[in-house]
C-alpha cells in the first residue's frame, strides 16, 4: 500500500468538512404503518412519485409501487426485519436505478448493482434507471446481423438476429439453460481478432438468474469461467432466498446493463432465466400490496410486466451507433402446457420460440428442439448466405421425414423413394444432435448441414454419424483449414468449395473405419 | 387504514355542516369540547369502540354527557354517527375534521423539536420565519429532544426542515465514507 502523508489527510478532511456549516437540510418524510413479507405500507410522503426510491433506517431501501388515498405501498430491497412500525422513511427524489459500466463484466452482482462475488467494489461512474421506456420506431432498424448460438439446429432452422427476442420454452430438465449457456459461450469467438477481421462485432452477455438455487448459479459461474466466457459476461443473481422484490427487479436490471452496451454502439445479449419465476415473484408482491388477482392469481398487468421488459430489446439505427440488445427469455412450462397464462403471454410478445421437449430429450435428441413448432419470425433476414442456402433444404427434408416417421416401423415394405427419405431424415436428426458446452463455429455448421442434406452421410450407419462428424471436423481443422476459413470469410459455400468439399469427404469416408 | 378513509368522509361531511351553519366557530368549539372529553376519558373511548354495547345505549350516554353543553347540530351529528355504527371512528373523524378546518383557514401546524429550550423571543422569531416560508399562518408546538444534540428540527406537513447537529453528523459520516472509497482501492 502506498504511503499516506499526514498533510494529504488534512487536505481531504478539510475538503470533506468544508460543507459542515451547512444551512438547514430539507427532506420529505413518512412513517411506517405496516411492514413484513418484503413490503411496507407508509403514511405521509404525500409528494412521493411512483417507482421512487425511498430510504428506511438501517440502510434499507424500498421502491414505491402503490399510491393510495391514505397510504403508500412499497417493496423493500433489504431485510424487512430491520424495520419496525413507526420508523421514519425519507424520500430520495430518485427513481430506482443501478450503476452501469464495463467494470461489471466478469462479475456476479445483485439486481441493485452491488457485487456478490467477494471480489471488492465495482468502479463505475454512471447510474441508469431500472425502468426505462423502450425505444420508439425511429430509433430502431430491422434485425439484420446474425447472433450465432453455435447450435446447428438453432442456427440452421431457428436463426436468431442481433436485437431479436427469442423465447426458450420447455418443461423442467429439457436443457433450456443449456441452450442459453451455449449461446453465451459461443460469443467468445466474437471477441477474437479473427472475428474483428471478418467484421463481426463482439457481443457482451448478461445472464440474469431469477429465483434459482444458489448452487445452480454457482455452477453457471464456474462453467462460464472454465470456458473463458466470464470475461465478457455479467451475472445478475436474485436467487430463491432473496426477497421477492429483488427477484422482481432483476430482469430490469439486466436490461439496464444491456442498454449500457447497446447505447454505446455495441452488441449485447441478455438471458432472463426464467420469467415464470419472475411472474411468480411479481404475483407475490402484487398480492401482498392488495392488488386484485386475475387469472391464475396473477395481477392484471402481468402482460405489461413482460412486454415492457422485452420491448427494450432492439437494434438501434445507424445514426444512434447501431448497437443492439438481444433478449433470450426462458419460460418453464408445467407438463408441456404452453397454453397456460404466462407462456402464452410471452410467446405472443417474443419474435419466436425454441420449444424443447422432454420426449426428444429422453430419446437422446439433444438439444431437444421440436423443430416443428419452433420458429423465428425475424432471424431469417439475419442468416448468412451460406447458411440460408443449406438450411432451406434442411427444413424441407426434416418436415418430410416427420410426415413419414410413423411408417418407419414397416421397414422394407416401403418403396425405395420413401426409404431414401427416411434414411436422409434420420441422418439429419443425427447431424443436428450436439453435446453441451461445445458450440460450433458457423463454417463447420454449414459444412455439416451441407453434407447431411446432400446425402453424403446416407451410406453411414446411423450410430456412426456423430463419430464421423467429430473425426471429420478434426481432420478438416488440421488439413483443410483454408477451406473452412474461406467459408467463414465469404460467408457462403461457393461452387468451388463444394467441389473440393465433396472430394475431401469421399476420400475421408474411404479411410473412415466403421467400428 | 380503511378507517382513515371513512373518517375522512365523515369529517368532510362535518365540514360542509360547519360551512352552512350560522355560527361556524361555535360548532368548532363544541367539537373541540367533544374531542377533549373523549381524550380525557378512557371509559368513553372504550364505550365508543365496543361492539357489545348497543347503539341506543351509546346514544343515550352521549346525550346525557353533552346535554345543554353543546349545540343541537353537533348533538345530532353525534347521534347519527353512532346510529350508523361508526362510533369507533369518532376520535379519528375529529382529528381529520380539525386538519381539514386548518387547511380551509390556511393554518399549518408545525412540530418543532430542539435540543435546548427556546427563549420566548426565539420562539417568536422562528414562528415568523416559518410563516414566511410557508406563506400561511402557523401553529407551532415546541418540544425538547436531547437526541438532536444541537439545533432544531421543524416538521411542516411531510417536509422536515432539519437543522440539527445529529443530521449534520449523519451527513458528514456518509460524506467521509463515500470520500474514503477511492482511497481504499489504491
Amino acid at each position: 500500500m502506498a504511503e499516506v502523508r499526514p498533510d494529504e489527510i488534512t487536505a481531504v478532511l478539510r475538503k470533506q468538512l468544508s460543507g459542515f456549516e451547512k444551512e438547514i437540510d430539507i427532506y420529505d418524510v413518512g412513517t411506517v404503518l405496516q411492514v413484513g413479507d418484503g413490503i411496507a405500507s407508509l403514511y405521509g410522503l404525500s409528494k412521493v412519485m411512483a417507482s421512487e426510491l425511498v430510504e428506511f433506517p438501517n440502510n434499507v431501501f424500498g421502491m414505491v409501487l402503490n399510491l393510495e388515498e391514505d397510504n403508500v405501498g412499497c417493496i423493500l430491497f433489504g431485510d424487512d426485519t430491520k424495520i419496525k412500525e413507526g420508523d421514519t422513511v425519507k424520500r430520495t427524489k430518485r427513481v430506482a436505478s443501478m450503476p452501469v459500466g464495463d467494470a461489471m463484466l466478469g462479475r456476479v452482482i445483485n439486481p441493485l448493482g452491488q457485487p456478490i462475488d467477494g471480489r471488492g467494489a465495482i468502479k463505475t461512474d454512471k447510474f441508469s434507471p431500472l425502468e426505462r421506456k423502450a425505444l420508439g420506431v425511429i430509433q430502431r432498424q430491422p434485425v439484420k446481423q446474425p447472433l450465432q448460438t453455435g447450435l446447428k439446429a438453432v442456427d440452421g432452422m431457428i436463426p436468431i438476429g442481433r436485437g431479436q427476442r427469442e423465447l426458450i420454452i420447455g418443461d423442467r430438465q429439457t436443457g433450456k439453460t443449456a441452450v442459453a449457456l451455449d449461446t453465451i459461450i459461443n460469443q467468445r469467438y466474437t471477441h477474437t481478432e479473427q472475428a474483428k477481421k471478418q467484421g463481426i462485432k463482439p457481443v457482451y452477455c448478461i445472464y440474469v438468474a431469477i429465483g434459482q438455487k444458489g448452487s445452480t448459479v454457482a455452477q453457471v459461474v464456474t462453467k462460464l469461467e472454465e470456458m473463458g466466457a466470464m470475461e465478457y459476461t455479467t451475472i445478475i443473481s436474485a436467487s430463491a432466498s432473496d426477497p421477492a422484490p429483488l427477484q422482481f427487479i432483476a430482469p430490469y436490471a439486466g436490461a439496464t446493463l444491456g442498454e449500457h452496451f447497446r447505447d454505446s454502439g455495441r452488441d449485447s445479449l441478455v438471458v432472463y432465466d426464467d420469467l415464470s419465476k419472475h411472474a411468480a415473484a411479481y404475483r407475490q408482491v402484487s398480492l401482498l400490496l392488495r392488488r386484485p388477482p386475475g387469472r391464475e392469481a396473477f395481477p392484471g398487468d402481468v402482460f405489461y410486466l413482460h412486454s415492457r421488459l422485452l420491448e427494450r430489446a432492439s437494434k438501434l439505427s445507424d445514426e444512434l451507433g447501431g448497437g443492439s440488445l438481444t433478449a433470450l427469455p426462458i419460460i418453464e412450462t408445467q407438463a408441456g402446457d404452453i397454453a397456460a397464462y404466462i407462456p402464452t403471454n410471452v410467446i405472443s410478445i417474443t419474435d419466436g420460440q425454441i420449444f424443447l421437449e422432454p420426449n426428444l430429450f429422453n430419446s437422446g435428441v439433444r438439444p431437444a428442439i421440436n423443430v416443428g413448432i419452433s420458429v423465428s419470425r425475424v432471424g431469417g433476414n439475419a442468416q448468412i448466405k451460406g447458411m440460408k442456402k443449406v438450411a432451406g433444404r434442411l427444413r424441407l427434408d426434416l418436415a418430410q421425414y416427420r410426415d413419414l416417421e410413423a411408417f418407419a416401423k414397416f421397414g422394407s415394405d416401403l418403396d425405395r423413394a420413401t426409404q431414401q427419405q427416411l434414411r436422409r431424415g434420420s441422418r439429419l436428426v443425427e447431424v443436428l444432435k450436439q453435446r453441451q458446452y461445445v458450440p460450433m463455429p458457423v463454417e463447420k455448421e454449414i459444412v455439416m448441414i451441407h453434407l447431411g442434406t446432400n446425402g453424403l452421410l446416407d451410406e453411414l450407419p446411423l450410430d456412426q454419424v456423430q463419430r464421423f462428424e467429430k473425426e471429420f471436423l478434426e481432420m478438416a481443422d488440421l488439413r483443410h483449414k483454408d477451406l473452412l476459413d474461406s467459408v467463414a470469410e465469404k460467408k457462403e459455400l461457393t461452387d468451388d468449395a463444394v467441389k473440393r468439399l465433396h472430394a475431401i469427404v469421399k476420400e475421408f469416408i474411404e479411410t473412415f473405419k466403421i467400428a | 387504514m380503511s378507517n382513515l378513509r371513512v373518517a375522512k368522509r365523515y369529517a368532510s361531511a362535518l365540514m360542509v355542516l360547519t360551512g352552512e351553519a350560522k355560527n361556524p366557530e361555535a360548532i368548532a368549539g363544541d367539537l373541540l369540547d367533544v374531542q377533549s372529553a373523549i381524550r380525557s376519558s378512557k371509559e368513553l373511548r372504550t364505550l365508543l369502540a365496543s361492539p357489545v354495547i348497543s347503539k341506543e345505549k351509546k346514544r343515550s350516554v352521549f346525550a346525557e354527557i353533552f346535554k345543554n353543553k353543546i349545540g343541537d347540530s353537533v348533538q345530532q351529528y353525534l347521534a347519527s354517527i353512532i346510529e350508523k355504527g361508526r362510533g369507533d371512528i369518532l376520535p379519528e373523524t375529529l382529528v381529520q375534521y380539525f386538519l381539514l378546518r386548518d387547511e380551509q383557514l390556511g393554518i399549518v401546524s408545525v412540530d418543532v423539536r430542539s435540543a435546548i429550550e427556546f427563549s420566548p423571543v426565539q420562539e417568536k422569531t422562528l414562528t415568523k420565519q416559518l410563516e414566511g416560508i410557508t406563506m400561511k399562518k402557523v401553529r407551532v408546538s415546541f418540544s425538547l429532544d436531547k437526541m438532536l444534540k444541537g439545533g432544531f428540527v421543524a416538521k411542516v406537513g411531510d417536509t422536515m426542515l432539519d437543522g440539527s447537529v445529529r443530521r449534520q453528523l449523519e451527513l458528514l459520516r456518509s460524506r467521509l465514507k463515500d470520500g474514503a472509497e477511492p482511497m481504499a482501492q489504491n
